[in-house]
Order: C-alpha cells, then structure tokens, then sequence
C-alpha cells in the first residue's frame, strides 16, 4: 500500500522527503495540501495532525510528521541496512547530529532571516547568522565528500533541500569552496528535480510576498 | 553517485548498498585528535569530578552548565544510565564558548558536547541517541524501543524540541543576555503558550509524550519545559495534562535533581539579568 504523503510542492522539508522516497524507491500517494486555503487546518488535518504542518505521512494508519523523523522513519522501516543512515553507533550520531544541526540552526537562521522580511526590510545581521551557519556546513565537509562522511546519508538530503532553498530566495550558499563542491555531488541524487521544481515555486511565493510589502 | 538511475532496481541496489556498507570508513569530526580530552579553556573552567565512566571504563567529558536545559537532558540520561561524567563548565556570560579554543570542539559554539574518547559530539538530542545507543544497555528498549513507530513518535518530539520549543526558550534568553530585552514580551508568553499547547496534544492520549512509558522524548521535552517555566509557569487551567506530566517526571529521581532545579537556577539567571538590563537603560 502506497503511503499518504500531505505536502506543499513550495515546502523546503517536503523536498527531503521526496528525494529519500525516491532514493528507497518508494510509492508516495501525493496529496497537495494548499496552505493558502487552510487546509491544513481543516479539522480532519489537525486530527491527523496537531502540529499542523506539512510535511505529513500516514502510512498503514500510522501519522508521522517533522521531515527529518519522516526520513529516518522510512529508512528503519524500509531501507534497513541502508548506508542513508548507518547502524554504527558514532557513525549514526554524526547524521542525527548534522540533522538536529539543520533544523535548530541552519533552516531556522535561515527562516528568522526571511520571515520578517514579509513586513519589514531585510536584516544584514540576520544575513550573517546565516552564512555563519553555511561557514559550520564547511567545517563538517572538511577531509569529507559528504556532511557526515564519505558516503551520502539523510544530512546530506536534509541539508540539501535547505541550501536549495537558500539559491531559490538569493542567498549565495556557494561563496566556499567544499559546500560548492559538494553541491555538485548531491544534484545527482534521485529526486533532485523534483526539489528544484519546488525551489522555483518557493523562490516566487517569498518574492511576491515581498513586494507585496513595498508596493 | 551510487544511487543515480539505480533507484528502481531494487536488488542490485541492496548489494550495491551491501558493498558501500562493508567498505564505509570510520567518519570523524575534524577536530578529533588535534584536541586532548583534559583540554582546559581557561583557568576559569576546572573539572568539577574526575570519575571513571564504569560502562565502559572510557571517560566520558560533558560541557555543561546547570542552568542549560539540553545540557540538563543528557545528564538526566547519563543518570538514568548509571554513567559519570568529568565537567567542564564554560562560563556562557563571559562568552568563554565562542573563543576559538572552544570552537575547536564545536565550532556551533553551544553546549552540552560530549567528548568520549577521541569522539566530539554537540547537540544534546544526537548525544542521547548516542550514549543511549552505546552504553543503553537494557534501558535502551525502554527510553527507545525498537518498535518503529514509538521510535518515529519519539524522534517527532525531539525535532519539535530542537525546532520549535527549546527555540521559545532561545527567543527570551538570548536578547536578555545580550543586554536587549528587560522581560518576556506578550508575544514570546504567546509562543511559550503554543508550545505549551503542543505538548498538550502529545499528551492527549497518553501518560508520556510518546506514549504508555517515559521515552527519550520526555527528557528532553521535560527539561525544557522545566526551563520555559522560569520564564512562564505552565498554567494547570490551560494545560491541565501538561503539568500533571511534570508532576510525574518530577517524580523521577533525576528529574528533580537536573530538570526542575536546573528550569529553576535558569529562571533565577534570567532574572538577573533583567534587573541588569533595566538598571543600564
Ligand atoms: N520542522 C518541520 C517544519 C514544517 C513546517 O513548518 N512546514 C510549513 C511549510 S514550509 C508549514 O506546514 N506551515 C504551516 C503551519 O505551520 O501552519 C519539518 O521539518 O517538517
Ligand atoms: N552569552 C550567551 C548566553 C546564553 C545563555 O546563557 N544561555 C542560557 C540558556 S540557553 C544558559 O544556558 N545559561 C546557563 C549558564 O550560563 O549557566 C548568549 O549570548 O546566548
Ligand atoms: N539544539 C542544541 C541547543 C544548544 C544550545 O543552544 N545551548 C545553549 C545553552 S542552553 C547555548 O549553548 N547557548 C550559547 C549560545 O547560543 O551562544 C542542543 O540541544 O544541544
């Protein structure tokens, strides 16, 4: 049975997801989720789920939401052994760390950069925190061809679909050399189309929005 | 690019992913081997016990502060585990952890990180995963059961965690410690509130976040919960099971000891340093 995947083509988490089902070779019953109409607040979403944001899986019955739980959810269950996130204790913990490194820095810097600048102009400082955190990125590629080692793992999908996002709004993710090498190295994973499709629709809904506030 | 064009061929795939698997090179943080474990960052900063780690007889060093929620998560676990840790306290206020010593060792700049042996790891969630992992022993069915969708379960709170709740934290604490805020605005008692809600549903059918037990994920949500109280008390009318679940953790030995005292030394600092702050404007 194909599981359920509530997503926003726009959405920078969903993109990991569809690249790591793809890498499974995974069948995902796409069900677009428009925002702008609410309905992921729609009382049957918030029974699925509380948190209410995409993206959301239900497979067999079973609802699962954050993108980075979804990703490893889908290798235990489905890639077991799978290199995507490897078994060896100290291996795994650099894949949970560039993970965790992702959505509490990397992706959050980058959205306390961009959200406020739907209503005021944008904050340099801000601007800096990030290429900080694409600085950490460097750090973690040193004497490594992936985030979290030599092989490809969930980081570098994680990872991945922010710094894409990154490109589609302007910010430069390239000024370094191994985050540069590296990123031609992960375009070739499977999905990765499908990620830049979405960065396209991403990078418009911000610049309408955006100019929406200065007109 | 091992997996290009081969992602719909399942078998060659598995023994592709079967050869990649037995030729996967140990992966190390760059900084491991160019630091000594006993490291000091300044004189400031002494080893608070010097114990031996009895799991494993490798010594395990945490940077830790008391008042620091995620640090307070892994010693909450550590406990748990029977493990003893050497400290280092890096003294946050006088920004001895953005000195590119420290840098060195987790050039995020944050603590907790754990040193064991010649293996560095900042991030308390991946650190629990880890100590958990290795030195679980028959606790590690218990805080992180094999089954896959209580696994999931657990994994969703703890990236709530690190994404949206410990955030709530961070949005009062660091412009206060910088000198730029003198209280919690409505907005950020609006957010806690939020998070507060969220940890509501998690509790909606059950006595833990992830389910019937105390998982991973009530530690690290618990501790900080128990942090966000020393700026905006759970109120029990609102979020009724909320704060009967920290009625229950605060039950656990540990928990009172690292969590709760730890949300209440938090809530302490904090405050002076509002006092500080209005008294310099
Ligand atoms: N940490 C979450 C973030 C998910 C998220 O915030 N998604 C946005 C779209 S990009 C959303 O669903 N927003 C709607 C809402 O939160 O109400 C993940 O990685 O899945
Ligand atoms: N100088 C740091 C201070 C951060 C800080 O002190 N954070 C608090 C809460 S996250 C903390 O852990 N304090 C513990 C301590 O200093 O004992 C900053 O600018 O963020
Ligand atoms: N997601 C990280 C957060 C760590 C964190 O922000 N720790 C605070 C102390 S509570 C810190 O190191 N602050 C120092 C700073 O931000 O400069 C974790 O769970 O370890």
């Amino acid at each position: 049975m194909p599981i359920d995947f509530y997503y926003a083509p726009y959405s920078p988490p969903c993109w990991s997801v569809l690249m790591v089902a793809e890498a499974l070779d995974l069948e995902l019953n796409l069900k677009i989720v428009k925002t702008s109409d609410g309905e992921h607040l729609t009382p049957e979403y918030l029974k699925m789920n509380p948190q209410h944001t995409v993206p959301t899986i239900v497979d067999n019955g079973f609802a699962l939401w954050e993108s980075r739980a979804i990703i490893t959810y889908l290798v235990n269950k489905y890639g077991k052994g799978s290199p995507l996130y490897p078994e060896d204790p100290q291996a795994r913990a650099l894949v949970d760390q560039r993970l965790y490194f992702d959505i509490s820095t990397l992706y959050q810097r980058y959205m306390d950069y961009l959200i406020p600048q739907m209503l005021e102009p944008a904050d340099e400082a801000k601007l800096k925190k990030v290429e900080e955190a694409l600085g950490f990125v460097e750090t973690f590629l040193e004497g490594r061809q992936y985030i979290a080692g030599d092989n490809l793992t969930l980081a570098d999908y994680s990872i991945a679909a922010s710094v894409i996002s990154f490109n589609s709004v302007g910010i430069d993710a390239f000024k370094t050399p191994r985050i540069k090498a590296w990123f031609e190295r992960v375009k070739t994973v499977p999905g990765f189309s499908k990620s830049e499709e979405g960065a396209k629709l991403f990078g418009n809904v911000v610049k309408e929005m955006i100019n929406k506030k200065s007109s | 690019m091992y997996f290009g064009g081969l992602a719909r061929r399942r078998s060659r795939l598995n023994t592709l992913l079967f050869l990649i698997h037995t030729q996967s090179v140990a992966v190390r943080p760059p900084w491991v081997g160019r630091v000594s474990c006993s490291v000091h960052l300044n004189n400031n900063m002494r080893i608070t016990k010097t114990l031996w780690n009895k799991a494993s007889a490798a010594r395990l060093l945490l940077y830790k502060r008391d008042a620091s929620p995620p640090s307070n998560a892994v010693r909450v676990l550590g406990a748990m585990l029977g493990l003893q840790f050497d400290f280092e306290e890096p003294d946050l206020l006088q920004m001895e952890h953005r000195t590119p010593e420290y840098r060195k060792i987790n050039p995020m700049a944050t603590i907790p990180v754990l040193k064991d042996g010649d293996f560095t790891l900042a991030e308390s969630h991946a650190i629990n995963l880890y100590l958990l992992s290795k030195y679980g022993g028959e606790q590690k069915e218990v805080l992180y059961p094999s089954d896959l969708k209580t696994r999931a379960v657990i994994d969703q709170c703890l990236f709530f965690d690190a994404g949206m709740l410990f955030r709530r934290l961070l949005e009062v604490s660091q412009p206060a410690f910088i000198g730029k805020i003198d209280s919690a605005s409505s907005t950020h008692i609006r957010n806690i509130e939020e998070g507060y809600g969220i940890v509501e549903t998690y509790l909606e059918s059950s006595p833990y976040v992830a389910g019937d037990r105390l998982t991973l994920a009530d530690i690290s949500l618990g501790c900080t919960v128990a942090g966000l109280e020393g700026i905006h008390p759970v109120d029990a009318d609102k979020f009724p099971k909320c704060k009967a679940w920290l009625a229950r953790l605060a039950a656990e030995p540990y928990f009172k000891e690292f969590a709760v005292a730890g949300g209440v030394l938090f809530g302490k600092l904090l405050r002076h340093v509002w006092r500080r702050n209005k008294k310099a404007d």
